[in-house]
């Protein structure tokens, strides 16, 4: 591919955490997709995705990377995490005990990142009310107390998937926008491309563009 | 939309660019992540190693066949030369037909110098020691329940509930993997939850009979049973039975730490290789299999339990071996040799070997790699712990597995030594002076494996230097697939250019040590007038 302009001004690395399990690969396969992965095989080390989006008439561009749940090569995922703009932190609202480990998750995010970084809390499987272990208001007073965003979302039904993600970066870009997120700063997880007007002909455009304008 | 209609309509390159004649790239899920390139630099820095060097190759050759395996092998069953089938599988892998048979001995389950006879009797062994390993963490699950648990609890933690509803056997146990490119949305894949269970479920085949007898038979073993079918023969099976009893009591359980063990199993096992055929469709028998043989390890395996990525390699030894027992027994001698792959220590060493040998042999790359903060090589890390099996088909996988596991050409081998010997000879025919190979410099523990990392990294490049930043890296990494076997041949290059370094650094050491020698020859002599 040629050198040339971009037809995004800003990328935004976002880092997905969580015990195993909790559906971290469903969500970003969701939100990069739009489709549901069934069966999808555990992550080993990290994946990654990307996505254009649309905040205030910019174009940014999602750098997600996608951890692996398991406690075994954590020093693996967590070199992953600096420089993150964003964390999702995922748990699972059927199993209790992937709830009771975020204040850990949290540790790891909160040393790991810079205090900037935008940490959004997901209670994942909110299509499986019937099977529920937590309740949406103990997990709301959670992320109250820490100062987290709170959703539950479904990557099965994709219901509240693409606001977790959008809203991140909408708090990320109000913080560049109120001059608390310094884009000089190393590991700020934001790099600003000053954007060119391309090619009609050429430009790229994100497939289900009107899902991404906000 | 198809990805690969967007990558059309986005206009990226479906051919293979230019640099890359045998690694492929796929695009990017959505977007146009390939944008990566910032500024293409006017002039690489030099790789620092001549990979069009001058090496002799073993051109790859076709599977090993039926016929040709039965060469290997005397009247009575013994595989007589080991290192002509370790060295047919390096070039060409195994026909599928005999990969089970050819399996058995590259993975160790039987002695090479084992007769037909008397494999029968070590797998009857292996039969009822797995039989009374498996049979003591179910009871002690049981007798071990929570005080306030219910029997049906009980029950269930020992008992592998598929998680899907009961529905008729799947008929499909054909053993041909269902291409990777099929969607995988028509097997269903709802997440399970422990409240699915309470359905009935087609009660378990324990391989035993009621009055607690293995069934042979119903293991898939009708030769054995029939063999064991008279009185005394089954006596003899059951005085077997009560010494494995024996010898399995014998060892610590840590029922607490097997019950965290089996959550992380239960969560993995339903969601391991299911678009492939063998583990696909509702109420696959084989998802318990692989449950069992993981939960066994983990028993008596306390140290190293599970570990996700086990379920991987697990699902290979199934696929291919067949039955629960031989495919525990191999699953366990390969563990043996790469347990320390599962442990964080161990994995970080392995990578840190890639790194080491990158260095060697191209370091211009290594410090680019730095700069963009991946200078630690992590993202090597599921390339080798599951030997390249996310890179490649099912079939592919499978395939290098065996390739990787032939253990043909490593650097302890006699291919190394012989490629030693012969740059040696070259160096000495063509500069003269004596050949000393005390201080060569080969780092043993470079496995093929490592070797293979390396190339993948040496043959991107130019493409790793168009980027410049860890993102675009990533995204580039995430995307390549390549092609097994030009992968091998190149990094069977490297192997070799990397053994004809070593020996020119040896002459460069000699060299130096002759001056040194000199010198000290000078001394002594004046010394000792």
């Amino acid at each position: 591919m040629a050198a040339g302009p971009y037809n995004y001004s800003y990328i935004f690395k976002y880092i997905i955490i969580g015990d195993m399990g909790v559906g971290k690969s469903c969500l970003l396969h969701q939100f990069t997709e739009k489709k549901f992965m069934a069966d999808c095989p555990h992550t080993i080390g990290v994946e990654f995705g990307t996505r254009i989006i649309e905040v205030a008439s910019q174009k940014i561009k999602l750098q997600i990377w996608d951890t692996a749940g398991q406690e075994r090569f954590r020093a693996v995922t967590r070199s992953y995490y600096r420089g993150a703009a964003g964390a999702l932190m995922v748990y699972d609202i059927t199993r209790r005990s992937t709830y009771n480990h975020l204040s850990s998750w949290l540790t790891d995010a909160r040393n790991l990142t810079n205090p900037n970084t935008v940490i959004f809390l997901i209670g994942n499987k909110c299509d499986l009310d019937a099977q529920r272990d937590v309740t949406y208001e103990e997990a709301k007073q959670f992320a109250e107390e820490n100062g987290l965003m709170f959703l539950e979302c479904s990557a099965k039904t994709g219901e509240n998937v693409e606001d977790a993600f959008l809203d991140t970066a909408k708090k990320i870009y109000q913080n560049i926008q109120d001059g608390s997120l310094d884009l000089n700063a190393a590991e700020s997880g934001v790099q600003h491309k000053p954007a060119t007007p391309r090619n009609p002909i050429t430009t790229d455009q994100p497939p289900n563009k009107e899902n991404c304008s906000c | 939309m198809e990805s690969e209609e967007e990558a059309e309509i986005l206009g990226f390159p479906i051919e293979e660019p230019k640099n890359m004649t045998h690694i492929v790239q796929r695009p990017c899920s959505v977007d146009d992540s390939f944008e990566q390139v910032d500024i293409i630099p006017s002039k690489l820095p030099p790789a620092g190693l001549a990979l069009d060097t001058d090496v002799l190759l073993t051109s790859r050759t076709d599977p090993l066949t039926r016929t040709q395996f039965q060469e290997m092998l005397d009247p009575d069953g013994r595989l007589v030369c080991e290192h002509q089938l370790r060295k047919a599988v390096f070039l060409g892998g195994v026909c599928p037909e005999i990969r089970r048979e050819v399996w058995a001995f590259l993975f160790g389950l039987y002695p090479c110098s084992s007769t037909t006879r008397e494999r029968e009797a070590i797998l009857l062994d292996y039969i009822v020691r797995y039989h009374e390993m498996k049979s003591r963490w179910k009871t002690l699950l049981v007798v071990n329940s929570p005080p306030n648990s219910t029997p049906l609890e009980q029950c269930l933690t020992a008992r592998y509930l598929l998680p899907e509803e009961s529905s008729p056997s799947p008929t499909a146990t054909t053993t041909q993997p269902v291409p990777s490119h099929l969607p995988s949305d028509s097997t269903r894949s709802q997440p399970l939850h422990d409240a699915d269970v309470d359905q009935a479920f087609p009660a378990e085949n324990t391989n035993t009979k009621n009055d607690g007898r293995i069934d042979l038979k119903g293991l898939g073993h009708p030769k054995l049973a029939q063999q064991y079918s008279t009185p005394d023969m089954s006596q003899k099976l059951d005085f077997m039975r009560l010494q494995a009893q024996v010898q399995v009591n014998r060892q610590k359980m840590d029922v607490q730490n097997l019950r965290t063990n089996i959550r992380v199993i239960d969560k993995d096992v339903p969601r391991t290789d299911r678009d492939v055929l063998f583990f696909s469709g509702r109420n696959n028998p084989h998802l318990r299999e692989l449950r069992d043989i993981l939960v066994t390890f983990a028993a008596y395996n306390g140290e190293l339990g599970y570990a996700q990525g086990m379920n991987d390699i697990l699902s290979r030894f199934l696929y291919v071996m067949g039955s629960e027992v031989e495919t525990y027994w191999c699953f366990r001698t390969y563990m043996e040799k790469i347990g320390s792959d599962f442990m964080e220590e161990g994995m970080t060493y392995k990578i840190d070997l890639v790194r080491m040998l990158l260095e060697e042999m191209d370091p211009a790359l290594l410090k680019h790699l730095e700069t963009t903060d991946l200078g630690n090589l992590f993202f090597c890390h599921r390339w080798l712990l599951l030997g390249f099996k996310r890179e490649f088909s099912f079939e592919d996988s499978l395939r290098c597995f065996e390739i990787l596991s032939s253990h043909h050409l490593e650097l302890s081998s006699l291919e190394a030594e012989k490629a030693v010997l012969r740059e040696e000879r070259k160096e000495f025919a063509s500069t003269g002076g004596d050949t000393r190979t005390s201080g060569l410099a080969t780092q043993k523990e470079y496995t093929f494996e490592v070797f293979m990392c390396a190339t993948v990294l040496t043959e991107c490049r130019d493409d790793f230097f168009a980027c410049t930043d860890c993102g675009q890296v990533f995204c580039f990494l995430n995307n390549l697939t390549f092609d097994l076997d030009s992968l091998l041949t190149k990094s069977e290059r490297l192997f070799f250019v990397y053994c004809k370094k070593t020996v020119g650094e040896s002459f460069q050491l000699v060299d130096s040590n002759n001056s040194n020698a000199n010198n000290k020859q000078g001394f002594l002599s004046y010394f000792f007038r």
